[in-house]
């Protein structure tokens, strides 16, 4: 496309966007929608005409709407806008971090409006989004972030800029305004003694790993063999392979691993998520094995697995916390000038037969 | 033309046969290292394992005959599993979601021949971009979470774990889909016509054979291919992630190339291929067996795709 059709289509973009933030009427902040206005004029005509042609209108309906919406707020409250930058939407537990923060905030805080983008699992999108957050203007960044390394100068550029920022999950390497985080290792503590309490203090285990050099398979492994090691000295772990966190590479591995360990020989299978944990029941089940009572246990909290412990084919699940609604009581906490803890441990729940019943239904989908 | 005919055909051969022999060597070397290597319910399971990827291994062949590739076939086998998975879930019948699911496999089969064949599209860029649009839409339509249906008690895991005697249903499902394979491609014009353009597209063409039909067919083939694959998978599993089947058409090819198919088209057996399938599935089986890493087992799977095909061109050339 031809370079000046393309800035000026941009521009277009950011001119309605621009004009959308500056007829908010809560806006805080004074100097910037007056310089915006007069940007907003100079551009105007060429924007028009560009904004006609291209695909790109659609996004520009979409703030023009926003905009609207944000008109059409009743006065009385002061009103927020939450940029969240959301950093892949292809797996249910960044889904549910977003979905879940968002509808407590739309029980309890009427007077919050969103801004969203998706980086769709790319840290140089997610990077650019929360720089166009900020030029956005937002009140407050909520943002999980793919890598702390790809992340962090962005969002040091958020807080520089004054915006405050709360990081779920994952960490950067900057100081933010609140983090709120959850504690892979101690899921890996709390599946061993768990598991060893189960198994008599004795027995074979094999480990199902997430993807080798993940933070997550990284914790849960350490939390899991460090435990093990240092206090079940008669629980040994026989065999452990990285399976991707992928359902259908861990039944292939469970495959050949029944075939190497004959009856009696395994007492537990410790995978590090659920989708796993669940397709390595599936394959014991097929291969007959099922009678041999060998303890499955996943982690994270899927519904699925919820229900393979009820019906006792999995032994738990560990839920890794969604961070909701920690995370959404901390930013309104921060937007409306209320003490905050810098840092939010979210503990995660362990799921077995005794308390199974009490989580059915909430799991993710 | 003659002279460079006989070169291809042995290297064919050599190629053909050097994988047979190192499969061999590869079974009496996993039988020392592995005492659970060459039981019975062990080569069942490796015979198992090689149906999933193998089934669209059997459908790649055609297309890499004609000189093409389809790279598209691991994100078709996620949009087919998350199509019967999410049917499944809503608790509609087995009998329509699997109908339903061959039916749209078809249609992107089509598409992605149209494409190549009406479009005059390289293969390599259509189902480049047809890989990336059918995982995204994988995700999309699955919301980017896995799919189950244990919640509404439909069992079809009989396609996936059932047993004929003491065969897998997958291995029944790969071994007919061999044959086939096998017989269309030795005994039939259409099956001639696939090497005829592999092995000289414009000749091809001035003896009659509809060479954009041919094409077509060739990726309806590989759609197909990736719904069977999905089916057993899905089945298998009684669920389906949105990332199923990534680097499915990298194994796939592998197998081909092991195999002897010629990256150019025109040479090359489906026999080849089952052999292919069969080396690739065993030494991951071994390699687990055995316990090494499956960072180790990639650089390993990788040096063997090079070697092999290295190897069956060193051979050619010193005829």
């Amino acid at each position: 496309m031809n370079k000046k059709v393309l800035s000026a289509l941009l521009t277009g973009v950011m001119v309605v966007s621009l004009s959308g933030c500056g007829s908010a009427p809560a806006e805080t902040k004074t100097e910037e929608p007056a310089k915006e206005e007069a940007v907003a004029e100079e551009t105007t005509e060429v924007a028009e005409e560009a904004a006609e042609e291209v695909t790109e209108e659609a996004s520009t309906e979409e703030i023009k709407d926003e905009a609207t919406a944000t008109a059409d707020e009743p006065g009385g409250d002061e009103t927020f806008t939450i940029g969240y930058a959301q950093r892949a939407t292809d797996a249910a537990y960044t889904i549910a971090i977003k979905e879940r923060n968002q509808e407590y905030a739309k029980e309890h805080y009427p007077n919050l409006q969103w801004v969203e983008t998706d980086a769709q699992g790319d840290v140089a999108t997610q990077a650019a989004n929360i720089e166009d957050l900020i030029s956005r203007g937002v009140d407050l960044i909520m943002v999980s972030p793919l890598t702390s390394d790809g992340l962090t100068d962005a969002v040091a550029e958020a807080m520089d800029a004054g915006i405050p920022v709360v990081t779920m999950d994952r960490e950067v390497d900057t100081s933010v305004t609140v983090k709120v985080v959850a504690d892979n290792k101690e899921m890996g503590v709390m599946a061993a003694d768990k598991l060893a309490e189960m198994m008599g203090g004795k027995g074979n285990v094999i480990e199902v790993c997430g993807t080798t050099g993940s933070s997550a398979a990284i914790d849960r492994q350490a939390g899991f063999e460090e435990t093990i090691a240092s206090k079940y000295p008669d629980i040994k772990i026989v065999d452990s392979q990285d399976c991707d966190f992928n359902s259908a590479k861990a039944a292939s591995y469970m495959e050949d691993m029944l075939q190497k360990y004959g009856e009696g020989e395994i007492q537990a299978i410790y995978c590090h998520n659920d989708p796993m944990a669940e397709a390595v029941a599936e394959t014991v089940v097929a291969a007959g094995r099922d009678n041999e009572g060998i303890l499955i246990t996943g982690m994270d909290g899927e519904e699925a697995a919820f229900q393979m412990v009820e019906n006792g084919q999995m032994a738990f699940t560990i839920i890794y916390p969604t961070m909701s609604p920690e995370a959404m009581i901390a930013a309104y906490n921060v937007l409306t000038k209320q003490p905050q803890d810098e840092v939010v441990n979210c503990i995660p729940t362990l799921v077995s037969k005794e308390n199974v019943a009490e989580h059915l239904g909430t799991g993710l989908q | 033309m003659n002279s460079a005919k006989k070169e291809k055909s042995s290297k064919k051969w050599i190629s053909e046969m050097g994988t047979l022999w190192a499969l061999i060597t590869l079974c009496i070397v996993g039988a020392f290292v592995s005492p659970s290597f060459l039981k019975g319910a062990n080569i069942i399971n490796v015979m198992r394992q090689i149906s999933i990827n193998g089934i669209i291994a059997l459908g790649m062949t055609f297309v890499c005959l004609t000189g093409g590739v389809d790279l598209s076939v691991g994100s078709q086998v996620a949009v087919y599993g998350i199509m019967i998975a999410q049917m499944l879930k809503n608790n509609i019948s087995p009998f329509i979601a699997i109908p339903i699911t061959l039916a749209t496999a078809i249609l992107i089969g089509f598409l992605n021949g149209l494409g190549i064949a009406k479009g005059k599209l390289a293969p390599f860029i259509m189902t480049l971009g047809s890989m990336t649009a059918l995982r995204g839409l994988s995700k999309y339509i699955s919301n980017g979470s896995p799919q189950n249906w244990r919640a509404t008690g439909i069992d079809i895991k009989f396609i996936g774990q059932g047993y004929v005697g003491f065969v897998p249903v997958p291995v029944i499902i790969f071994l007919i889909m061999f044959f086939i394979g096998f017989y269309i491609l030795k005994y039939t014009w259409f099956g001639r016509s696939v090497y005829a353009i592999g092995d000289n597209r414009e000749a091809a063409r001035l003896n009659g054979i509809n060479v954009e039909k041919t094409q077509l067919i060739c990726f309806i083939i590989t759609a197909f291919v990736s719904f069977m694959s999905a089916l057993v998978l899905t089945s298998k599993l009684s669920s389906c992630d949105p990332t199923a089947g990534e680097g499915y058409e990298l194994d796939a090819l592998s197998m081909c190339y092991i195999g002897g198919i010629s990256t150019m088209g025109g040479v090359g057996k489906i026999s080849g291929t089952l052999i292919g399938a069969c080396l690739l599935t065993v030494l991951s089986n071994i390699m687990n067996l055995v316990g090494i890493n499956s960072y180790m087992q990639n650089i390993v799977q990788g040096l063997i795709v090079i070697f092999a095909v290295l190897i069956g061109g060193i051979s050619a050339k010193k005829k």
